[in-house]
């Protein structure tokens, strides 16, 4: 009996939302755990094409960070998209669609230097989570 | 009932040498209380406490037990302040896990136990007595440089949230005692005092004891200096400010003859002859405003959302603590209903603008004047890698402060110009001042008040971000 009550009172994952501080990579590896956790990624990158008009009024454009480029598009369903400038660094705050590879943006604005400067402890600090929280969701 | 063996061989208090007649001075009074008789079904005892003081270190706690009119009568025969009688009293040593409890706390080993068989109490009338004990009610029952500050306390902020402490304050004004009717039938009665130093300009002392409201309501505004023993301080976050409150262990010593005192009547006298108290009556909000930016710099704790979780369930108090969390929901460009409302001030229940009473039947203000209050209302979601919280109250003045606008201002914006608002915070990375509740009604198992919320210093979440990958 008290192996059951153990068992049960195991903590739950917790499974409300996320935000991940995230390189391109890292959003693309960590996406694979969607189903089991929602979060949505937080990513600084260069913008790297120009912003064109999609179906439905969205907005198209590609960001890179280092080798990797990610295809974003951005709904102006209740903001318009600021003025991006190309090349450069933006913050984009949205939801990676793993199947078609696309970072549905719901923020888009321009990063600010000291934002860039200290990100990298952020996507330091969430992968090290995720890999907690990974090694958890494949023991239970 | 238990310990009622008279003490022969001690004397209650050092300096009575016959120890069946105590003279002494009373320096505190509860109010009557009853209880059913365990021996007489259906039938009540009556009990009230005092505190009498008969030398300068030297104080004792008597309890008298009766029936409903010999108590009452005995509580009106006399007041703090006045010099009684104590003949053929119980001397009973002291129980720390009963009654102290509930009394002050006294250098005496013994309390004296007075009932209507074996003793009697009443007024002194020897003069010589009187000129000797009435010095002694303005002498502080604590070390009188054991105090704090009002300034000391808004400061402290969480650190002394729920604890009792000596407070040396001028009084600055006396509230209208307000009554109300408890859920279970009892009437009961609150009276808000304001204080006052030269460090903060007003904190509420809060008597809900019949006897301590009768006492500070002889008090002179402005020109009053009280040594508050053992008060209880706590965090109001209704109100956001720390508030005072008077318990049956404090002792209230009025004008204490003491070199601080003396100093802090100067000052009261200075600043009410010059004005400036009555100046800064009026903007009631920006001195809330103060005492929250004071207090929101005694919280230093920062959390993760998971560590916020965490510390609720293992611990069943509120605590403060620092999040740098995004805000993931902020419905600011929803109807203005949803984001100002209207709320009884006693019961806290949502009304709608115009009316004229509590629409609660049990609302404990029902037969008072009905008043209320309208100022913003959200239900603010924050997230991080860890997780969410949900359902965060964020409420004026907070709200004001955090989204720069007043509920005036707010209601002439245009819905883009709200939109725009909330997308200043939404899902940007804040530095959110919170409180948590651990609450069993809540499926989550907290509820947050969120005290401040401004866009985070990447260079305090980068140190955050450190820190939590040391810790790992």
């Amino acid at each position: 009996r008290q192996t059951q009550e153990t068992l049960t009172k195991k903590p739950a994952v917790e499974n409300s939302l996320r935000i991940l501080t995230a390189v391109i990579d890292g959003m693309r590896h960590w996406s694979q755990f969607k189903d089991k956790v929602p979060y949505l990624f937080e990513i600084f990158a260069t913008l790297d094409s120009a912003v064109t008009v999609g179906r439905h009024g969205a907005k198209n454009f590609l960001m890179r960070d280092g080798k990797e480029v990610v295809q974003c598009v951005f709904y102006e369903n209740e903001q318009e998209l600021p003025r991006l400038i190309r090349g450069q660094v933006h913050r984009c705050v949205g939801n990676y669609d793993r199947s078609t590879d696309v970072l549905v943006c719901v923020s888009v604005r321009p990063g600010l230097p000291s934002e860039l400067r200290n990100a990298q402890e952020a996507v330091k600090a969430c992968d090290a989570e995720m890999r907690v929280l990974v090694k958890s969701i494949s023991e239970v | 009932p238990q310990n009622n063996k008279s003490v022969h061989c001690h004397h209650p208090c050092k300096n009575i040498h016959v120890f069946q007649k105590v003279a002494g001075i009373v320096i505190g009074k509860s109010d009557v209380k009853s209880f059913p008789d365990r021996k007489n079904i259906g039938v009540d005892r009556f009990t009230f406490s005092f505190t009498v003081k008969d030398s300068p270190d030297f104080f004792i706690n008597v309890t008298a037990w009766g029936n409903d009119g010999y108590i009452n009568l005995l509580s009106g025969s006399f007041s703090v302040g006045d010099c009684v009688v104590i003949e053929n009293p119980l001397v009973a040593t002291k129980d720390p896990e009963k009654g102290e409890r509930f009394c002050p706390t006294t250098p005496s080993h013994y309390r004296l136990l007075v009932t209507e068989a074996h003793s009697q109490v009443y007024l002194c009338a020897d003069i010589d007595t009187m000129d000797r004990l009435l010095p002694l009610i303005h002498l502080p029952v604590k070390d009188s440089r054991d105090f704090y500050s009002l300034g000391d306390i808004v400061a402290n902020g969480q650190k002394l949230d729920g604890t009792v402490i000596n407070v040396l304050a001028a009084v600055k004004s006396i509230g209208e005692p307000k009554q109300f009717t408890t859920s279970d039938r009892r009437k009961g009665q609150r009276l808000e005092v304001k204080l006052f130093d030269d460090s903060v300009s007003s904190l509420p002392l809060v008597c809900w004891d019949r006897e301590a409201i009768q006492l500070v309501q002889t008090l002179i505004p402005k020109e009053t200096v009280l040594f508050i023993a053992d008060v209880k301080i706590s965090f109001d976050s209704f109100r956001n400010s720390m508030a005072a409150t008077v318990n049956s262990k404090t002792i209230i010593t009025v004008n204490p003859d003491t070199r601080e005192a003396s100093l802090l009547f100067s000052y009261a006298k200075e600043a009410s002859e010059s004005g400036a108290l009555d100046q800064d009556e009026k903007p009631e909000d920006a001195k809330t405003i103060i005492n929250i930016v004071m207090f929101l710099d005694s919280i230093t704790d920062v959390y993760t959302v998971t560590q916020l979780k965490e510390k609720a369930q293992e611990n069943p108090e509120a605590f403060f603590g620092i999040t740098y969390s995004f805000i993931s929901k902020l419905d600011l460009d929803s109807s203005v209903s949803k984001v100002i409302r209207t709320r009884c001030t006693r019961c806290k229940l949502q009304v709608m603008e115009e009316t004229q009473s509590c629409p609660n039947q049990l609302c404990p203000g029902r037969d008072q004047a009905f008043s209320a209050s309208t100022g913003f209302d959200l239900l603010v979601d924050f997230t991080d890698h860890t997780g969410t919280v949900h359902g965060c109250a964020l409420r004026s003045p907070m709200a004001e402060q955090a989204l720069g606008c007043t509920t005036n201002e707010f209601t002439m914006l245009t819905d883009d110009q709200r939109t725009a608002m909330k997308w200043k915070f939404l899902l940007e990375r804040c530095k959110i001042y919170v409180k948590i509740l651990p609450s069993t009604k809540m499926r989550t198992g907290i509820r947050g008040v969120i005290l401040a919320c401004t866009r985070a210093d990447p260079g305090e979440v980068k140190q955050h971000m450190s820190a939590l990958l040391q810790r790992l």
